[in-house]
């Protein structure tokens, strides 16, 4: 088992937020101090207290839970060092872990507590004890530095279960200074239904199956150290946490901390079996602040982050109820409510995660949006803000929650920028007692030649593929261990799939199936079926070896592993049994690898390269089923992977032909090649030109050489980082309507023809989106019809709308428009309300700009539209013939173009809803000829351009099939039928 | 209605002073007819799902050959509209309250007394389903949360039978028949109505004789 040393932005902001704001936050959980160094716990619900073994002071500190505080200790003979209550609640069995040299007097033992009345036995041991543990059948499991043992707490008796190799006790004294999980350098604990029991030492990990009274060991090396030195187990002993590794029964590495430092003394961890979370400290490095993480109990993606007073110290305890975590500290017992730490600590999250704001030339305001700082508990907690970026402000810096912060862009201090610019707000409360994560900004700036319309996915994205056969594609969000599923005609996302820790790289099995997901920090590759969206078993590779990288030829599945050991090798995973193995060679070659090796097969399965960072590449033949070429011509491989079904190959800016010769080094311009896809013969690359300046994609012929119509992108593509130099950014999907590229704000959507020579776009008609009549209403909803309006079809559920959609953006009287959606042939937007009388509409898109269309906007009672549109309040469904409208009910009757409001919102942004947005001038609604009251008129909350009218239904209104319903407003009026029911 | 109604049982008690009274219960089942809706975009036949019926009658005897009876049928239902494969179903309930005048085969003291009833009195139909913005075959009907009263003329017959000298074992079968419910099974527009829906509805009861 080892630890990436890798360095990563994304890690930064975090530990630079973790380190500023340790001194100032609160604190979650409660100390007690025992007056020595505590090495272990067990808990007494039954009589409502808490056992420490006091290992320095030579006693058992006994812990109320009532009152939380020390009621009593038992002294004992030396060095107590590890403690386990009987599953009856009678005995509490103490090793005794006194290994002194001469001249001091060793002692090394067991004491039995007999609960009931404090009295105790000792028995003495040959050898040092490294820990106990009961199991259902009242004895209990010992295991000392030579030997596994069986001991009776009643009888006395002890059996010699197995021997123990390969492990050597520490010796007393120790230097000082040394804490306990570093002297005794072990941890053994029982599942809660005692049928196993789980041991860590420094050099084995065991496994006791008491049903089978087996012993199950395996020698272990790990780099850093398996600390902190505590291991926890799930209620059933299905799973286990053993030092920053999380294990299955079977011990199969199901997913470890990134990072972690490996320090045995400090951190702790509990396994949570009803909510399926794992409550851990372990610390990234020496010194830091420390924090306990509630991450989920299978692949250990983090949740929340909650500020500790103090260093845990070893073993933690659940309540049964899930309520409470006792755990060893650094000054003696910490206890945390762990139950809520959700709904009633003082916890400040934000409504986003990322935020995304998009200028462009045809908006000359200053980019802005909202976002909500929010206490979960309710209460009124102190935060501040600050920015990371001069340009990127954020207002107010400072308040208590909940509050609405706004964001706003200097567009002069970004005048000249085009592309992306990131900043981080980092959030900061002396009360709350979370880390809140600090909020990303994007802000892009684009001109109308840039191309691509951006989707922002918030998160560490490092990989993409398109599906060969169904219109979806699939992007890897390391940060969150998911798989993002998208659809590739509306590129929304339909599900997440989880993975393991840290997914690095997917591959699709020939058959089309299965999706595989390669994890730097898991000791598997997860499968899921494609037909499903479910998981299915994993791939399990062999202890020490992690699968960074997957790919699938027509006759092998390959994966390249971060070994544990002296070289990095090539696995060969058997599919059906989902087990890898190492290859013993390479063909001829031997089977040692870079261990940053990405795996590429060719479409059509006959290849898969191999791609080194160091310079190395190799092909595996799958006719030959061996690998056939291996070759070293560079230096250095960083950027771009891809293999085609024509033998070609492409890494970094270099393609390589059959033999992986290289064959030609493509023009980057002088930056760096970021993204690369075949698409047939030929193929589009993405690079990052050098400076603060947006990507470019062009493509790429072979035959031809120099670059083909290189194109500017709205953003610079993702490039690898240290550690994962070759990456994935490029994804041209299956329906050939879009090439989708991994970009700084997730995935920008370029057309298939990004590049095409299309005319200027036409406009021919301005109408309301309601009747397709061209009255037109400020504020109102509007459709626009021409020619080429924009290169592809694209809706938004962003709010605010966008002022750029599809590449599009649209002008009144100069103003920018907010879209909702643009196609070749029609735009929906809603009209600035801003905008009366006689106006001027201007349609920019990358083919050019649109000649002047006229038309007149009406002002503030704007002629009413009869979207026939009306709920019924009772069931919330539309009225229709089949859900009439009843006597008393109230009716919702949702319009466009009621005009002006009061208070103003503005244009693209959703209506509030406190206060209301009510209509400047009421409407009046009759039904029947008989005149509803109205209990509201005005914008309908949370949606753009839309109005509604509240109205009551008189008892006595006429009945009927077809009643007239009619909306007057300023001397317009609109009348539709409906189905009015006694 | 209800003047149509008090006026009959005052009719009644008029003619057959000081006779034998029968109070009882009974019940059974309801099988509508499914006469058809036609409209432009089809044809659909219309009516009441089959289901339990329960009620009670008080009556009496009008000398050794005829009898009177009061009687009250609860009839849980749904409404149906039913076109080739598709069907529309919506809770619904019925009331009906009539007199009808019972002519016997056998005299009073007989044991086992075959007779035929007619009357009639007033059904209540009561929607009571949960409407939606889609229901099945709307563009012919429409099943509707409302309540509607129909007069109501009822035509039947059966066997008393006495278990003891105030006991009896009652079989028999009534024939509902109304004008079409159109306010709980609209026609939809263009489309036309039935005239009559008619109910057969078999029962089984006991009543006790009170002097």
């Amino acid at each position: 088992m080892r630890i990436p040393k890798e360095s990563s932005w994304w890690k930064l902001p975090p530990l630079a937020l973790l380190i500023a704001t340790a001194a100032m936050a609160g604190t979650f959980g409660r100390v007690i101090p025992l007056g020595g160094h505590a090495a272990d716990l067990a808990l007494d619900e039954a009589r409502q207290s808490v056992y420490v073994a006091n290992f320095t002071a030579n006693r058992i500190d006994v812990i109320s839970m009532a009152t939380e505080s020390v009621t009593t200790s038992i002294p004992l003979p030396p060095q107590p060092a590890s403690v386990a209550l009987s599953h009856d609640g009678r005995f509490l069995l103490v090793t005794h872990f006194g290994n002194f040299l001469p001249p001091n007097t060793p002692f090394c033992g067991l004491t039995v507590i007999e609960l009931p009345d404090r009295g105790t036995r000792t028995v003495a041991l040959a050898d040092p004890p490294l820990g106990a543990a009961f199991t259902l059948d009242g004895w209990a499991l010992v295991v000392t530095s030579r030997e596994f043992l069986r001991f009776h707490p009643v009888t006395g008796a002890v059996e010699v279960l197995d021997t123990v190799e390969n492990v050597s006790a520490n010796t007393l004294p120790a230097p000082p200074p040394n804490f306990p999980p570093q002297i005794v350098a072990a941890s053994v604990a029982a599942s809660a239904d005692g049928l196993m029991v789980y041991g860590l030492t420094d050099t084995i990990r065991f496994r006791y199956d008491h049903i089978a009274r087996r012993i199950f060991s395996l020698g272990y090396t790990a780099k850093p150290p398996l600390g902190p030195r505590v291991v926890s187990v799930d209620r059933y002993g299905t799973l286990y946490a053993a030092g920053w590794a999380l294990f299955n029964w079977k011990g199969n590495l199901l997913a470890q901390f990134p990072h972690a430092s490996g320090q045995l003394h400090v951190g702790s961890h509990a396994i949570d079996t009803d909510r399926n979370l794992l409550y851990a400290q372990v610390p990234e490095q020496e010194g830091e602040p420390p924090v306990l993480m509630v991450a989920d109990a299978d692949n250990l993606t983090i949740r929340e982050r909650l500020q500790l007073p103090e260093n845990l110290a070893g073993r933690s305890a659940l309540t049964s109820d899930g309520a409470t975590l006792y755990a060893i500290s650094d000054s003696g017992l910490m206890i945390l409510p762990v139950g809520g730490w959700a709904t009633r600590e003082r916890r400040l999250v934000t409504s986003e995660e990322q935020i995304f704001l998009q200028a462009n030339f045809c908006d000359a305001r200053a980019p802005s949006i909202e976002f909500r700082v929010e206490d979960t508990s309710g209460q009124a907690t102190d935060f501040d803000v600050t920015s990371s970026e001069p340009g990127i402000r954020v207002l107010p810096e400072f308040g208590t929650t909940p509050a609405t912060l706004r964001v706003t862009v200097d567009p002069v201090v970004y005048a000249t920028r085009r592309g992306t610019v990131e900043a981080w707000l980092t959030i900061r409360s002396a009360g709350a007692v979370n880390l809140p994560p600090p909020v990303r900004v994007l802000v892009n700036f684009r001109d109308s030649d840039q191309r691509g319309t951006v989707i922002p996915v918030p998160g560490k994205l490092v990989d993409i593929l398109a599906d060969p056969v169904r219109d979806r594609f699939y992007v890897l969000r390391q940060d969150r261990n998911m798989v993002l599923v998208f659809d590739g005609l509306t590129r929304r996302l339909l599900t997440t799939l989880r993975t393991g820790n840290t997914p690095t790289q997917m591959a699709i099995t020939p058959d089309r199936r299965h999706l595989l997901v390669a994890n730097d920090n898991s000791q598997l590759a997860n499968v899921f079926d494609l037909e499903t969206l479910e998981a299915t078993h994993p791939v399990v590779f062999p202890p020490g070896r992690y699968p960074r990288s997957i790919a699938c030829s027509a006759r092998a599945v390959l994966a390249a592993s971060r070994v544990m050991g002296p070289q990095n090798t090539i696995d060969r995973v058997d599919f059906q049994a989902r087990l890898a193995t190492e290859m013993p060679a390479l063909g001829v070659y031997q089977n040692t690898v870079n261990m940053n090796t990405v795996l590429v097969a060719s479409p059509n399965g006959a290849t898969i390269l191999a791609a080194q960072a160091d310079g190395g590449v190799l092909l595996y033949n799958a006719s030959a089923d061996t690998f056939t070429i291996a070759r070293k011509d560079f230096t250095g491989l960083a950027g771009p992977y891809a293999a085609s079904a024509s033998g070609l190959f492409l890494v970094d800016n270099v393609l390589l032909n059959p033999s992986l010769v290289p064959v030609r080094r493509l023009d980057t311009g002088g930056g760096r090649a970021a993204g690369f896809a075949f698409l047939g013969e030929n193929g589009v690359m993405t690079t990052i030109p050098a400076g603060d300046l947006p990507g470019v994609i062009q493509r790429v012929e072979p035959a031809r050489p120099g670059n083909i119509r290189p194109t500017r992108m709205a953003e610079s593509p993702l490039y690898g980082e240290a550690g994962a130099a070759l990456t994935r950014t490029l994804a041209p999907l299956a329906n050939q309507n879009a090439i989708i590229s991994l970009t700084a704000s997730g995935l920008t959507v370029l057309p298939w023809e990004y590049d095409a020579l299309t005319p200027s776009p036409r406009i021919t008609a301005v109408v309301s989106a309601a009747d397709f009549t061209p009255a037109v209403a400020s504020g109102g909803l509007i459709s626009v019809f021409g020619e080429n309006l924009g290169p592809v079809s694209q809706a938004t559920s962003e709010l605010p709308l966008p002022t750029a959609l599809a590449e599009s953006c649209l002008t009144v009287n100069g103003r920018a428009v907010p879209m909702l959606y643009v196609s070749p042939g029609q735009i929906n937007a809603q009209l600035p309300f801003e905008v009366e009388g006689p106006a001027t509409m201007i349609l920019h898109t990358p083919a050019g700009v649109s000649e002047s269309f006229a038309l007149t906007v009406a002002g503030a009672a704007g002629p009413v539209k009869n979207i026939p549109t009306i709920v019924r309040a009772a069931n919330g469904e539309l009225a229709t013939p089949a859900n009439p409208v009843h006597w008393g009910d109230t009716v919702v009757i949702y319009v466009t173009g009621l005009g002006r409001t009061t208070p103003a919102v503005e244009q693209g942004v959703p209506a509030p809803f406190d206060p209301l947005a009510v209509a400047l001038v009421q409407p009046e609604v009759t039904l029947g000829g008989v005149r509803l009251p109205l209990a509201y008129a005005g914008m309908s909350p949370g949606l753009v351009g839309v109005y509604q009218i509240n109205a009551v239904v008189p008892y006595g209104t006429p009945s009927g099939l077809g009643v007239p319903l009619t909306i007057s407003q300023g001397g317009a009026s609109t009348t539709l039928q409906v189905r009015v029911v006694e | 209605m209800r003047f149509t109604i008090v006026s009959i049982l005052l009719m009644t008690a008029g003619v057959v002073p000081a006779q034998v009274w029968e109070l009882g219960g009974a019940a059974g089942a309801g099988f509508s007819g499914s006469p058809a809706i036609t409209g432009p975009l089809g044809q659909a036949s219309a009516g009441l799902a089959g289901g339990y019926a329960a009620g009670a009658a008080l009556g009496q005897s009008m000398g050794r050959w005829a009898g009177g009876e009061i009687r009250y049928t609860y009839r849980p239902g749904d409404l149906r509209l039913s076109a080739g494969s598709q069907e529309a179903l919506f809770k619904s309930v019925t009331h009906t309250i009539h007199y009808d005048f019972l002519l016997y085969a056998q005299p009073l003291e007989a044991r086992v007394r075959p007779f035929v009833a007619a009357g009639g009195g007033i059904r209540v139909f009561r929607g009571a389903g949960e409407e939606h913005a889609y229901q099945p075959l709307q563009d012919i009907a429409l099943l509707t949360r409302t309540q509607e009263y129909k007069p109501l003329v009822s035509f039947g017959g059966g066997v008393r039978v006495a278990l003891s000298r105030r006991v009896f074992l009652r079989l028999e079968a009534r024939d509902y028949l109304t004008r079409f419910p159109s306010k709980v099974i609209t026609p939809a527009f263009g489309a036309e109505a039935p005239g009559w829906l008619h109910e057969i509805v078999p029962l089984i009861g006991v009543s006790f004789g009170i002097e």
